[in-house]
Formats: C-alpha cells, structure tokens, sequence
C-alpha cells in the first residue's frame, strides 16, 4: 500500500479498507514527531532550494509515479467500494506497464505461513524482487542476504 | 503510521518506543544490515507482531508473508522537515546536531560527497537524507550509501519496481490482509 501525507485524509480509506483500522486520523493519535516550535528560520534559502530540487530530480519521478499508482489504487478501491463486488486476488500492475527489470532474480524461498487462507483468498505468488548493483550502470544477479 | 497502529490495536514488533526491531531503527549502525525473510519470520513468530516499523533502507529480500505500507512525502518538504528534526529531537542530547547549517547539508549532497560519518544517523545526518533517498531507501543497502550524484535512472526503475512489487495492495482480499503481519516502510 502506497500511501502520501499530503493526502493521507484520501488514503485512509485504504488503511481502513485493506489493513481493517478503525482509528484512521492523524490528529486522534497525537503529535509525537510534529515540530517543538524551537525552530530556526528556513533552513533552506531560494537558491538551495533549487539545487536540492535539482538534484533529486530522481526522487521527484518517484514520487509523481508513487503519486499516479496511489491515486489509481484508491480509485480502483472506490469502485470496488462501490460496487460491492468479490474482490479478484491479483498482483498485476495497475499503472503503467511495468519495464525489464534491473535483473531478474528467481523470488526468494516461499516460507509456509501458519494458517493458510481459504482456496479463495490464496494470493499468486508476489513478484520478483528487483535487486540492483551498487555500482553504475551494472546489474548483478541476485544474491539473497543470509 | 506507528501511533496508528497502536492505537488499532496491532501487536507491535520490538523492545523500542517505536514499533521496530532494533535492526531495523533509523538509528541502526550496521551499513549493511539486512534481515532476511526467515528471520523476519522467525522474530515476527516469536513477539507475535501484527505490525513492524522499518525506518532504514529495505531488505534485499521480499517476505511473501508480509503485507507492506509506505508513506511518502513531497520530497523537499521532507528534507525541510528532517532538518528541523535534526535540529530539535537530539537537541538535549549528548550528541546532537544543533550544529548543522543549511551549508554543510549543501556539502553533503553535492556530487562525488560521500558523508555518512554518524553511524547512528546514516538516516538523518548523510548523503543519503539529501539525495535522492526515497530511491536509495527503496533500492536497499547497496545504493543507499552512494555518493551524491550516483543514483541513477536504472536505480529509479528499480525503485518504481519496488512500489509496484511490494505495494501491490489493490485487489488483496480483506479477510486475507488482516491475517498477515504488515511492514511498514515508514
């Protein structure tokens, strides 16, 4: 589940929906990490600003692909509501289609969960995880930690 | 996200205030840590979790018998936020980073940098927190402690791999969800 604070009034519908919480507000749980008001001014002045823009112009792909996927699950899952039909146990991607991966690696060792789930909600089994090299521009196979 | 669960009523992973292992708190000092699947398992068994809080890079591996919850933010927001974090959360420490300026977060980040001096805060006060690090934080150990400037748009397709891969959680079946622990990627 993907969810964004900035628009986590609109997420918690997943919350609610998929993990089963009651308590879904930001504001009935208190404060724990919200800023003192011991802070400085800024910190960041304009020109910063850009530069750090700048360079995470990466992480800001990210976020608008994490932003269009999030946005499509929750409108998937509004019809779904809606509708109120059987939900069909699936990992297809839901936005755009998915590229090569960085490597192929086979997925790790499935590990017997304790209570299996009735035939019906059995889930296929998840995808590949993607592992990439730590250096530029090279792929290694992957090598599950152990 | 760890307050909420609480107050949900999950079990939480962990002896800390948060809902983590203490492998996998932002404040963890191993660069290389990575938790495989079994063991994840095996101390989710053990404790009886329902929820666990991971506050560092991922895994290499993913656990099929987990579901798994991210949050993001618009990234400069966070950076922003992360300073004044810095700033204000260790002020009455020992160590505290009171002492940082916008200028050596400008260092940090510029190319070729490699700053993770403070074991203990490779999340907060590093490269990795001004550069790119939803990628890095998303394509695990081996990228998050690049240089600034080293992530690239092969490690961004990972990363967006990683979302579709992990966070797949459109058509999981209610009764279904609520019987697997979850991970929060917070």
């Amino acid at each position: 589940m993907v969810l964004e604070l900035e628009h986590f009034d609109e997420d918690r519908q997943q919350l609610s929906e998929l993990v089963g919480w009651k308590k879904t507000s930001l504001l009935s749980v208190g404060v724990d990490n919200a800023a003192t008001g011991k802070t400085r001014a800024g910190p960041f002045d304009t020109q910063q600003l850009q530069v750090l823009f700048d360079t995470n112009a990466l992480d800001y792909e990210l976020y608008c692909f994490a932003n269009a996927l999030r946005r499509r699950r929750s409108s998937l899952l509004a019809e779904q509501l809606q509708t109120r039909d059987v939900v069909v146990p699936s990992t297809a991607p839901v936005a755009a289609p998915v590229p090569a991966p960085v490597s192929a690696p086979a997925p790790p060792a499935p590990v017997p969960a304790p209570a299996p789930a009735p035939a019906q909600e059995r889930e296929k089994p998840l995808p590949a995880w993607p592992v990439v090299s730590s250096k530029r521009s090279e792929t290694v196979p992957a090598t599950p930690a152990r | 996200m760890c307050d909420l669960a609480h107050f949900n009523a999950e079990r939480l992973s962990g002896n800390t205030a948060n809902c983590n292992l203490e492998s996998d708190d932002a404040h963890v000092t191993t660069k290389g840590v990575d938790i495989s699947c079994d063991d994840r398992l095996a101390k989710q068994r053990r404790d009886g979790s329902t929820w666990m809080g991971l506050e560092r890079w991922i895994d290499s591996e993913m656990c099929s018998n987990f579901y798994y919850v991210t949050m993001l933010r618009e990234p400069l927001d966070r950076m922003v936020s992360n300073v004044h974090q810095i700033w204000n959360t260790y002020a009455d420490r020992k160590t505290n980073f009171s002492w940082v300026t916008p200028e050596d977060i400008m260092t940090w980040a510029s190319p070729g940098k490699a700053y993770f001096d403070y074991p203990t805060e490779f999340m907060e006060v590093s490269t990795a927190a001004y550069d790119n690090f939803y990628i890095r934080t998303l394509c695990g150990a081996g990228v998050f402690f690049l240089p600034a400037g080293s992530v690239t748009r092969e490690h961004l397709e990972t990363a967006k791999n990683v979302l579709r891969c992990v966070f797949p959680a459109l058509h999981v079946p209610r009764a279904a969800s609520m019987r697997r622990p979850h991970i929060d990627y917070a």
